[in-house]
């Protein structure tokens, strides 16, 4: 048996978008019986492989084509060009039967019917997916537990929270238990609490129901609770597939250290050091362990500045993704 | 056939949540069936002004045309009680992106899309249409045997799928050009030409109409059938309703295709 869950090659997709060079009311009387055309490859290429089980993070800039991606693996979009296989299934080819075995959660849309209980839609699903009543019951009474969601579920849906209607989102997306869940940025617009709630969820139905899920988020905090691998997408390629530590040591060849002075410093002071920000108390500098030993630069600071405080840390993260996305 | 069931299912569903939806809005519900029932109610009253005050219609006399009005009634008030909903259900999921979320069901998009149109709103139409019917069969004491239902009954389900066939080659366009307003009040004024008799027109418009456009299927069938003057027209404008669904289904599937969903 395959060990991917997910195997994606050469993955093209082009879209055929109107272009308007000019803004205002000429240009656009002039679009009706005129128009210029361009071709946008939003996903150029692309090559994926997710093992089953895994908790994938998909992250990148906005327009990268991490949305056009999940929406040809989900069976949406029609692909110009290339090769995908889930769990046997071509998306967009074998659809109907394909998507029996997915769940697909957007942060920004709702499945919901806004007038009605969620319990309403649920039954609904039931209905759509097939779901036996003992499967369905049980399910729904997991769900619960896990999402704090007893009463939630018999109120309207318009009377809810943004986070109850995401535990909501959640519930309907998963009932029929498929093995690969789509999150597309899941926890968008939630406070703290709703974002742990949610992300203790999705760690508990992989642990103990081994789902496979595939994240797309901008916040860093969710991959960096959620995910083991991470796939960076950025102008319609993979640019970065790997573990997260790799992520957190891709500068493994430099240090930011982190001083803060006992008082107040002369910037004077700090001219020999590659200061990257700070203030009058503190400095962050960074060194490069290639050419400057971190001994001997701590040593130098020791010496020159008034410390009070002293750390060395890997490079941000966030500084790694954003290095990346502007490479 | 086991798709056409757990479509049926799946309408049923719709049906249901609908119910639910309007009795939670009691008074949308009450004020959007007067008003539904006063909008229908014009078009008879208009026709039957025309009939008494010009030479009416050839072939018809104002009775029969009373019980073709209450046919109209009845059919109009199924269409819409049916399928009212969609084209502002396919324009509006097209437009914000939604539409997405039909594919991500185990059933053909269009199948949802037919089976999501059920409002009880809708219903104003379709009581009064059944009163004038029935008022007019024992008033002109039709003789109404099992012929006459099956027909009358055989005409209603190809009617609906003439219908289908126009929302979907509605959706395809909707899919295509995404935004569109005007498009359905196109559609409802061509579809008007089914309305009338079809003795009123030309000899040519006359064979569209039990043909290519076999728009005779809703009313003028039925109301032939309950009046017992039908013809060997009948199969071939059946025949030519489910062409025209199946051809609206084979574009609709290959517009399907073109779908570009809306940005992330």
């Amino acid at each position: 048996m395959n060990q991917y869950i997910i195997d994606v090659e050469g993955l093209n997709k082009v879209f055929k978008v109107h272009k308007r060079d000019k803004a205002g009311l000429l240009s656009s009387l002039k679009s009706l019986f005129s128009r210029d055309y361009t071709l946008v490859t939003a996903v150029a290429g692309l090559d994926l492989k997710i093992r089953q089980g895994e908790i994938r993070g998909l992250i990148g800039p906005n327009g990268a084509g991490k949305s056009t991606t999940i929406k040809i693996l989900s069976g949406i979009l029609y692909p110009s060009e290339g090769k995908v296989n889930v769990m046997g299934y071509t998306p967009w080819t074998q659809r109907e039967e394909y998507v029996k075995n997915i769940g697909v959660v957007f942060g920004q849309k709702s499945q919901l019917w806004w007038d009605l209980p969620a319990i309403d839609t649920f039954a609904l699903n039931r209905q759509m997916y097939g779901i036996s009543d003992k499967t369905f019951d049980e399910n729904l009474s997991y769900f619960k537990e896990l999402l704090k969601i007893g009463d939630v579920i018999s109120k309207p849906v318009r009377q809810l929270s943004l986070g109850e209607r995401m535990k909501c989102e959640f519930v309907c997306a998963m009932l029929h238990q498929p093995p690969l869940v789509y999150l597309d940025e899941p926890t968008i617009g939630l406070d703290i609490i709703s974002k742990e709630a949610i992300r203790s969820f999705i760690k508990s139905v992989n642990r103990d129901r081994g789902t496979t899920f595939i994240v797309t988020t901008h916040d860093l905090s969710d991959i960096e609770d959620l995910c083991e691998n991470v796939s960076i997408i950025n102008s319609g390629n993979i640019v970065f597939n790997d573990c997260i530590d790799k992520l957190k040591t891709y500068f493994s060849d430099k240090k930011i250290i982190e001083v803060k002075f006992n008082r107040q410093v002369d910037p004077a002071l700090l001219e020999g050091f590659k200061v990257i920000s700070g203030g009058p108390f503190n400095a962050n500098i960074e060194i490069e362990t290639l050419t400057t030993s971190l001994q001997d630069e701590i040593s130098r600071i020791f010496k020159i500045l008034p410390v009070q405080d002293i750390n060395v840390n890997n490079i941000n993260i966030e500084e790694v993704i954003k290095y990346i996305y502007l490479s | 056939m086991l798709k056409l069931l757990k479509l049926i299912k799946l309408f049923l569903w719709n049906c249901k949540l609908d119910i639910a939806r309007s009795m939670e809005y009691r008074f949308d519900f009450i004020l959007g069936t007067v008003i539904g029932l006063a909008f229908s109610s014009s078009g008879p009253i208009l026709q039957y002004l025309i009939f008494t005050q010009t030479k009416g219609f050839p072939g018809w006399n104002l009775e029969q045309i009373i019980l073709f009005q209450g046919i109209l009634l009845f059919i109009s008030g199924v269409k819409t009680m049916i399928f009212g909903s969609n084209t502002y259900f396919i324009s509006d999921i097209v437009r914000q992106g939604d539409f997405d979320r039909l594919l991500l069901k185990p059933y053909s998009p269009m199948g949802i899309i037919l089976a999501s149109g059920f409002s009880l709103n809708n219903i104003g139409a379709l009581i009064p249409g059944a009163v004038i019917m029935v008022y007019s069969i024992i008033r002109m004491k039709l003789y109404i045997g099992f012929a006459q239902i099956s027909v009358f009954l055989l005409a209603v389900i190809f009617g609906l799928l003439l219908y289908m066939g126009f929302l979907a080659l509605y959706s395809s366009i909707v899919i295509i050009v995404v935004q569109i307003g005007r498009l359905d009040e196109l559609m409802y004024q061509f579809l008007r030409f089914g309305e009338y008799p079809v003795s009123i027109f030309s000899k040519t418009l006359k064979t569209a109409l039990i043909t290519f456009i076999p728009f005779a299927v809703w009313v003028n069938i039925p109301a032939n059938a309950l009046l017992n003057r039908l013809d060997y027209t009948v199969p071939v404008t059946f025949a030519f309703c489910v062409l025209f669904f199946y051809v609206s289904l084979r574009i609709w599937n290959q517009c399907l295709k073109k779908y570009t969903s809306a940005g992330g």
